[in-house]
């Protein structure tokens, strides 16, 4: 078993029938999971990395990390990202930094400067509008591209997490910048301490807002996803030689007409072991530190540890409102529904 | 794998080419804050965590990134986490950086650890590493598989005149106390949170820090912050998810700002708040590395053949990203025990005991004579 890329594994449908594409298709969402043992930062470093070789334009936001942070591990991937935002082609907007002080009086930003997202808390008056907020700078950006650009989010959970807003506000967000831009790449961890309310309630205690308001912003994510990648350690047990499992599923956006599709969505379904390389001297370039190695057989497995959309639904809208309802008044069995809605 | 060629920087005299601004010539070691090192793995700053078997664990890094904080949870009544606690803070104390405890009282401070030098256990291994063959020198001590890089280095300075050592990590005695030299008075500061109901309890803690950091000495920083949400110490609205995450972000972005300036060790007893909640699993996303140690309920049995018996497990939840967003825990996955004694606080590879006969009691052998009449 060769060791390859990622590049080499992960695949969408293009928009000719039998093509594939690196990038996911316009208008879709494409959503990356993760647990603390298996952080999915070479995931988003990943997509960076290969839209701004295909000469496609990109908006990160972060809000967890800075730019620094990205930029020097970004380096490592033979990217220079200061080239790139001279040219247009990359924005880094910082949602890491300030995001909890508001907005500051002199609204001139530094030439040169990243984006910072501020919050301006409605609870203390003066007008602030909470998360809305944010859509302004970033709707800037995006319409600064040169084209229809990549929108890459990392850490949006922390967003309701802060209690900077309600998690429907964060969804409404993303709906909002959806309209800007061609597709979006979103990364949630998915511990299974964070996935308590999807299950069957053990206590009678209600789980706290912190993990309901995380449920839901998963769930509706997951609903809303052409595809799901999953970065998780093996499930039975840790090994030397494989750090973690790497799949991709259909999301549930993916089943909206269906019935007309067929075989066009196979493309980009699979899961595959991996393992980080410590970096050390000759280990060559650094895309080389994540060799994927295949696993023995493609395996059509659903959404894993989420509920599935409920029902043949045949809009956005219906889908979002079915993972809410479930999610909030009917904790399912997580796991085990498996292919049939 | 094991024969990677090492590419070394090319040392070229700095008359024979004219300075140009994009190369470095390395003719000199960096200028590194004393008690920092890069890592053996990649290069990393790292600095020690007081405890080298805990060095050795952190991922093969040597020690604690720059710019990373690392979470230790322990489950149970015990207070192994703050023995790791107080040599961090001792080394931070010996090495000259900057030391701040925060929530624990004046006196913490006091009752550290003194330092003991190398033993002379130490400066025998040393000598008999020419002997093993070298391939065997990354096994570590028998037994336990991990590797304690040296401690060590005595370096010359630069006319030749004088051989300075220097520690990496010093040995501690438990049952001494640090006295603490005069130079490092200055750099040991203290901060608690605030218990005025209703406002956020951490932003004290916060504002200490980023006045501790807007002084440009001591270059390195060490925040201890011993028994978190410790009931005692903090606000009952310490654990309100709200401002414990803001406080973790506040955290994480001071981090992030001076990345070489910063290392955080935090305790958190697990009995109030367990791992299974999703406020101390988002703790752990915000955290660095998160260790965890469970101490056995009972004590494994001790015999003749085997007199050091691990205290508990360890459990690596989460590796210091090895500066460049590295994934995953690595390990062998073999479980790892702790062990704490008066000198230090070993961490190996753990297997069960040999099951060793009991010897029949006294009672059982006079109870069977009643028996026959």
């Amino acid at each position: 078993m060769a060791a390859r890329n990622i590049a080499d594994f992960i695949h969408f449908p293009a928009a000719h029938r039998g093509h594939r594409a690196s990038l996911p298709p316009d208008e879709s969402l494409v959503l990356i999971t993760q647990t603390l043992a298996t952080p999915a930062e070479f995931m988003l470093h990943h997509f960076i990395h290969t839209a701004l070789l295909n000469a496609r334009s990109v908006v990160f936001i972060s809000f967890m990390n800075n730019y620094h942070h990205h930029a020097s591990s970004l380096r490592k991937w033979g990217l220079d990202l200061t080239t790139h935002k001279q040219n247009g082609t990359f924005t880094f907007i910082d949602g890491f930094s300030d995001i909890l002080l508001p907005p500051p009086s002199n609204t001139t930003p530094k030439p040169g400067a990243d984006p910072r997202l501020y919050f301006p808390d409605p609870r203390t008056g003066g007008g602030g509008g909470g998360i809305s907020s944010f859509a302004p700078p970033i709707t800037t950006a995006l319409k600064g591209m040169n084209d229809d650009p990549v929108l890459i989010i990392e850490g949006l959970e922390t967003v309701s997490a802060l209690g900077l807003g309600d998690a429907n506000e964060v969804l409404d967000l993303v709906t909002f910048l959806q309209k800007f831009c061609s597709t979006t790449l979103l990364s949630l961890p998915i511990d299974p301490p964070l996935l308590r309310p999807l299950l069957p309630p053990t206590t009678t205690t209600p789980p706290p807002p912190l993990e309901r308001a995380h449920a839901l912003l998963l769930t509706s994510l997951a609903a809303r996803a052409f595809r799901i990648i999953n970065v998780e350690p093996l499930s039975t047990g840790r090994a030397k030689d494989v750090t973690g499992v790497l799949r991709m599923v259909r999301g549930g956006a993916s089943y909206i007409g269906e019935e007309g599709e067929g075989k066009g969505e196979e493309e980009g379904r699979g899961e595959w072991l991996f393992m980080w390389v410590l970096g050390g001297m000759g280990s060559g370039s650094y895309t080389a530190g994540l060799r994927c190695r295949m696993s023995s057989a493609w395996h059509g497995i659903g959404v894993p540890v989420l509920i599935r959309n409920r029902g043949r639904c045949g809009g956005y809208s219906s889908l979002r409102r079915s993972a809410r309802r479930t999610c909030t008044h009917e904790p399912k069995a997580a796991g085990t529904e498996n292919g049939k809605c | 794998m094991s024969f990677q060629r090492r590419r070394a920087p090319i040392q070229v005299s700095t008359t024979a080419l004219p300075s140009t601004p994009s190369s470095k010539l390395v003719t000199s070691r960096p200028n590194l804050p004393s008690g920092v090192r890069p890592s053996a793995l990649n290069g990393t700053l790292t600095t020690s965590t007081g405890c080298p078997s805990l060095d050795a664990v952190l991922n093969g890094l040597g020690g604690l990134p720059l710019g990373s904080s690392l979470l230790v949870l322990e489950s149970g009544t015990t207070d192994f986490s703050g023995s790791l606690a107080r040599n961090f803070a001792a080394e931070g104390v010996l090495q000259g950086h900057g030391v701040c405890s925060v929530g624990v009282g004046e006196g913490w401070v006091g009752e550290l650890p003194g330092e003991v030098g190398a033993d002379t256990r130490e400066k025998k291994e040393m000598k008999e590493r020419m002997q093993i063959a070298w391939r065997y020198n990354n096994l570590g001590e028998f037994g336990t598989g991990i590797k304690e890089r040296e401690r060590v280095r005595t370096t010359t300075a630069e006319d030749g005149v004088a051989a300075v050592e220097e520690v990496y990590c010093h040995s501690y005695d438990l049952t001494k106390r640090l006295s603490v030299p005069p130079s490092a008075v200055g750099n040991i500061t203290h901060t608690a949170p605030s218990t005025t109901p209703k406002t956020n309890p951490y932003t004290p803690i916060i504002a200490h820090i980023a006045k501790l950091l807007s002084s440009p000495t001591p270059t390195l920083h060490r925040v201890v912050i011993p028994n978190l949400l410790n009931p005692t110490r903090y606000p009952p609205n310490a654990a309100r998810s709200e401002w414990l995450l803001r406080f973790f972000h506040s955290l994480r972005v001071l981090l992030r700002t001076y990345p070489s300036r910063l290392v955080v060790l935090l305790t958190l007893p697990l009995d109030l708040y367990p791992r299974s909640t999703g406020l101390i699993r988002y703790i752990e996303h915000y955290v660095d590395a998160v260790l965890e140690l469970a101490p056995f309920p009972k004590p494994l049995p001790t015999s003749p053949a085997n007199p050091d018996v691990p205290q508990g497990l360890v459990r690596v939840h989460k590796a210091p990203a090895q500066g460049a967003g590295g994934v995953g825990v690595g390990g062998d996955g073999g479980d790892l025990a702790f062990r704490v004694t008066r000198k230090n606080f070993y961490i190996e590879a753990f297997s069960l005991p040999v099951m060793v006969e009991e010897e029949k009691s006294e009672e059982q052998k006079a109870r069977k004579k009643d028996i026959d009449f």
